[in-house]
């Protein structure tokens, strides 16, 4: 890996010293400053809603309404520590640490399979005294930068390095599939074959291994009992609407009770403990039940927004790797959304991911605000490129 | 966008990237390729707006009211019926709330705070697991519970008439398919006291007897079905809840009965019942101003608390639903007829010969001796048939029928008290035909009512005349309120005059006649006793007698009629005096004290 040379970067692994951004705010690109806007929005918009979703099941749980938001509100101060560091890191060095970092990640995994607890019979966590620590979401940065690295320069790489990186992914989807947890698999899954697209691999292959990729779920529905269970409850809900279609019923019944205008915020009902994991996975159900269809198709105006921006990062994006880079964050983001709408909303089965920078969670937020991170540290380095014309002209 | 080929892109060398770094040609990025994984993600998201768009209109009002009617717990009407209290407020019938358990073990699921290894509280969980919880509440072993469950999926009552605050405790414990469903249960205090009159709901609390069955709409509580939005753990929440919807009533149905006198009598008649070995007994104690009854007990009765080890035969009361002809007991009335009708007054004399012959019948005393000439307060004392004969028939029979007829012989009281038939009288032509009717009449035979009826027209000759309704109900009253007496009220059919002289007759009977066994000293006192001979289907059965006695007090302020019945005393000295008088004389006891009735003054003693 380190034989592949990004687009030359070497005045941006020098940050500015003293303050905490790499470059004084000010001198920031429009774009970029609008996307930090844009996490920034994210971030406090998130709090609001798990304000409201975690109040109920947390004063249940430990007499304290606010118990979740106030652990929420720690780990977010974390991960925007982490954010900061990683604005402040060159793409080049990250990308340097992907490999490893993967690597690892794999590890950990494997770890958890055997040491691991296990939460809701998926999604097992690695307990490191008051941390618990959940690999697969953790690794899914490094995921978008190694996907980066490998697909910028296809042509370039040897078949030998091709194949062991391939066969990396292709471990690491399984060992995330043997958790068992479908959703980050699947979610892996797509992000790589997504980065692979961009990157301008023929549609071809694009198209053979989606229908491998397409074909080899549904062998795996049909051999589970545990999956096929989950498709036929998604196919129809309310067939056992109080056993295995219980979470997908309440969800629907939350955001339908929202109608166009919703209750009203913090108003929800179907958070009193109807709905089930209201913080994490369900979280969209209890902020479309409070905020309606206006709010919900605010959200996905943001996010659509959120994509645009980052979609003008990559293509601003000076070098292949960069591009790949911007353009996986934005997919991880902005799909991992649309995956936890969807599975809320029951347009897909019912799998647990996190809504990020929403649901509750510190493995989300560090994992969230890193692929974040990694979008307005591409902005600032195609910046810092063009900065000798845009940033010194009035001078 | 798909359908665009990727080949234009596909240069061999970058013109953008001029630097161009790198031994390898570096193929670029496409920025067509980029804007497609964007293009599939806006997509995506639209396709997420539409199905919101159709969850969140179209469908919203379904959903909406689907998760309504999840949210919403109807609470049905219970079905609480209202206690019941003597005069005093004391308690007769009462519910209290008991709770079912029932499980449903295919929904069995627990948060179980101890154990982070098995927290989930998705994990179902076995029947032993949550039998291990409840049996240290429940009180009962864990294998039994498990036994209980069986195999079966939901829908079994584990447990029954559980206290609130043990039901509590199940509630805490917070368990997924666990059901508590509270209900009342209905509870008689006073155990088989009350019994005859309040009778009983059984074990479905479908009323069965008594002022249960008779009042049952009156006893019914006030409830309707709530609907109450709840959070899934059961908090209620103030969401749509109005003004008075929790609103519970606490009437009371309150009887003119008084426990202390109806022990008293309760006890009293059993005692006599079972020394004379006697079929049935009932005593009545009317306060004939207003009708009330302060005391209505029969012998032998039932504990409603235990109502299925008994006969349902003794679920009726027969003082109220059974006729018998009175006897001698109904002389007084006659008397009062005649002085009324003023072919009789307060120094006739009769001529009592022992025997008489009427239409072929011969009619005795009940001693088979002639008194002689005597007046009609001798007539009374010794309980003379033959006087009696003698003295109603100076009236003429029609007259005599229209009487009977107006007191209501043959219509049922007006009364609250279940189950009151009419008694028997004949019809007005044979009454007319056959002199003999009107004879055995004069005595007490041949015509039948119901203790309560003889009470009644007792109770006319000591409030001076007037027909009172005699009842045990005085209402429904709100919490601890009491309802004061009625005021008097009645058809007034008998001049006072004649009532006081039928009354100073009458306290004869208890100075000097066969009334001696009821006299208390100190008051002033009127009694008749009863004997008659028992009939079926016409025929009187050989030996079977129904003794009574009536009493009327204070002679001086009279208000209070007392009826003591026994049916069948065996023993050749069973009569009204013996076995009926001694019981009247102790509930009388007991109620000049429980209703503070001062002595007669110095006229006591002295016949009226």
């Amino acid at each position: 890996m380190t034989t592949v040379p990004s687009a030359g970067m070497a005045r941006a692994a020098s940050p500015t010293p003293g303050g905490l951004l790499p470059l004084p705010l000010s001198v920031w690109p429009t774009e970029t400053r609008l996307l930090l806007g844009l996490v920034v929005t994210w971030c406090l918009f998130g709090l609001l809603v798990l304000l409201s979703a975690s109040w109920w099941p947390s004063l249940q749980e430990t007499g304290n309404g606010f118990y979740t938001i106030q652990r929420q509100l720690i780990w977010l101060a974390i991960s925007w520590g982490l954010l900061l560091l990683v604005i402040r890191t060159s793409i080049r060095r990250l990308l340097h640490l992907a490999g490893p970092a993967v690597l690892l990640g794999c590890v950990l995994i494997a770890l958890t399979l055997v040491v691991g607890t296990e939460v809701n019979g998926a999604s097992r966590w690695l307990v490191l005294g008051p941390i618990q620590l959940q690999p697969t979401e953790l690794v899914k940065p490094f995921v978008v930068l190694q996907g980066a690295a490998l697909f910028a320069h296809w042509r370039r790489i040897s078949p030998d390095q091709r194949m062991l990186w391939l066969g990396v992914f292709g471990a690491l989807i399984l060992l995330i599939l043997k958790q068992p947890n479908l959703s980050t698999a699947a979610l892996t899954g797509l992000l790589l074959w997504f980065i692979a697209l961009a990157s301008g691999m023929p549609l071809t292959i694009m198209g053979g291994v989606a229908g491998l990729g397409a074909a080899a779920g549904t062998l795996s529905i049909l051999v589970n009992d545990y999956q096929r269970e989950r498709v036929t409850s998604f196919l129809n809900p309310w067939k056992d609407a109080r056993d295995s279609g219980y979470q997908l019923v309440q969800s629907l019944l939350a955001i339908g009770s929202g109608g166009t205008t919703g209750s009203g915020f913090g108003l929800s009902t179907q958070k009193l403990s109807y709905l089930p994991i209201q913080t994490t996975d369900f979280i969209f159900s209890v902020y479309a039940e409070e905020f309606g269809l206006v709010g919900s198709l605010v959200l996905l105006l943001f996010l659509a927004v959120f994509g645009l921006v980052g979609l003008q990062v990559a293509l601003r994006a000076r070098g292949n790797q960069l591009r790949l880079v911007a353009i996986g964050a934005t997919t991880l983001l902005v799909g991992q959304s649309i995956m936890n709408i969807a599975v809320a909303s029951g347009a897909m089965p019912t799998t647990g991911l996190p809504l990020p920078l929403v649901s509750y969670g510190g493995n989300s937020l560090l994992a969230s605000l890193f692929t974040a991170g990694l979008l307005i540290r591409c902005s600032l380095e195609s910046a810092e490129h063009s900065s000798p014309v845009s940033g010194r002209s009035p001078s | 966008m798909p359908r665009r080929p990727p080949q234009p892109v596909r240069r061999p060398t970058s013109a953008r990237h001029g630097r161009g770094q790198g031994p390898v040609q570096l193929q670029p990025v496409p920025a067509g390729r980029l804007k497609l994984v964007l293009a599939v993600l806006l997509l995506a998201l639209g396709g997420l707006a539409g199905r919101l768009a159709w969850l969140q209109v179209i469908a919203a009002d379904g959903l909406a009211t689907r998760a309504r009617q999840v949210q919403t717990e109807r609470i049905p009407p219970l079905g609480r019926k209202r206690s019941i209290v003597d005069r005093n407020g004391r308690l007769i019938a009462l519910d209290e709330e008991r709770v079912t358990v029932w499980a449903h073990p295919r929904y069995f699921r627990f948060h179980d705070r101890n154990d982070p290894e098995t927290a989930d509280p998705n994990r179902h969980r076995s029947p032993i697991e949550v039998a291990r919880l409840l049996a240290p509440v429940l009180g009962v072993d864990a294998t039994e519970l498990v036994r209980r469950m069986g195999n079966r999926p939901s829908g079994i009552r584990l447990a029954t008439d559980l206290e609130p605050s043990l039901a509590r405790r199940v509630r805490e414990l917070a368990i997924d398919g666990i059901d508590l469903s509270p209900g009342p249960q209905r509870l008689y205090p006073q155990g088989s006291l009350f019994a005859n009159v309040v009778g009983f709901l059984n074990l479905d609390r479908v009323p069965q007897a008594g002022l249960e069955q008779s009042r049952d709409a009156d006893l019914r509580s006030q409830e309707s079905s709530i609907g109450l939005r709840r959070t899934a753990d059961g908090v209620p929440l103030p969401d749509g809840l109005n003004a008075g919807m929790l609103y519970r009533d606490d009437l009371r149905l309150q009887l003119t009965l008084d426990t202390r006198l109806q022990r008293v009598a309760q006890l009293e008649l059993a005692r006599a019942v079972r020394h004379w070995h006697a079929k049935r007994g009932a005593a009545i104690v009317m306060d004939a101003r207003n009708g009330e009854l302060l005391a209505l007990t029969s012998v032998p009765t039932y504990d409603p608390n235990r109502y299925w080890s008994f006969s349902p035969s003794l679920f009726r009361e027969w003082s109220v639903q059974d006729l018998y002809e009175p006897g001698s007991t109904f002389k007084p009335i006659n008397l009062a007829i005649g002085l009324q009708e003023k072919v009789l007054n307060a120094h006739t004399m009769v001529d009592d010969i022992g025997q008489l012959q009427i239409s072929g019948w011969p009619i005795f005393n009940a001693d088979r001796s002639g008194h002689g000439t005597i007046d009609l307060a001798t007539v009374l004392q010794v309980s003379s048939n033959v006087g009696m004969v003698q003295a109603m028939r100076q009236l003429k029979p029609s007259i005599y029928w229209d009487w009977l007829h107006r007191i209501g012989i043959d219509e049922a009281p007006q009364t609250d008290l279940p189950g009151a038939v009419s008694g028997q009288l004949k019809d007005r032509a044979t009454f007319l035909e056959n002199p003999i009717e009107p004879a055995t009449a004069a005595f007490g035979q041949g015509l039948s009512l119901t203790p309560l009826k003889l009470v009644q027209l007792h109770g006319m000759l000591v409030n001076g005349g007037r027909l009172v309704d005699p009842h045990i109900t005085r209402g429904l009253r709100t919490g601890d309120a009491l309802g004061g007496p009625r005021p008097a009220q009645g058809r007034q059919l008998l001049d006072p005059a004649v009532c006081r002289q039928v009354l100073a007759w009458l306290e004869t009977v208890v100075q000097k006649g066969s009334g001696k066994p009821a006299q208390v000293p100190g008051y002033r006192i009127g009694g008749k006793t009863g004997t008659a001979q028992k009939a079926a289907n016409g025929v009187y059965i050989p030996g079977a007698r129904i003794t009574s006695f009536v009493a009327h007090l204070p002679i001086d302020d009279p208000r209070y009629v007392v009826l003591v019945v026994v049916d069948e005393p065996q023993g050749g000295n069973a009569y009204g005096s013996t076995v009926a008088a001694p019981v009247a004389k102790s509930i009388i006891e007991s109620l000049l004290v429980i209703e503070q009735i001062p002595p007669s003054g110095a006229a006591s003693g002295r016949a009226g």
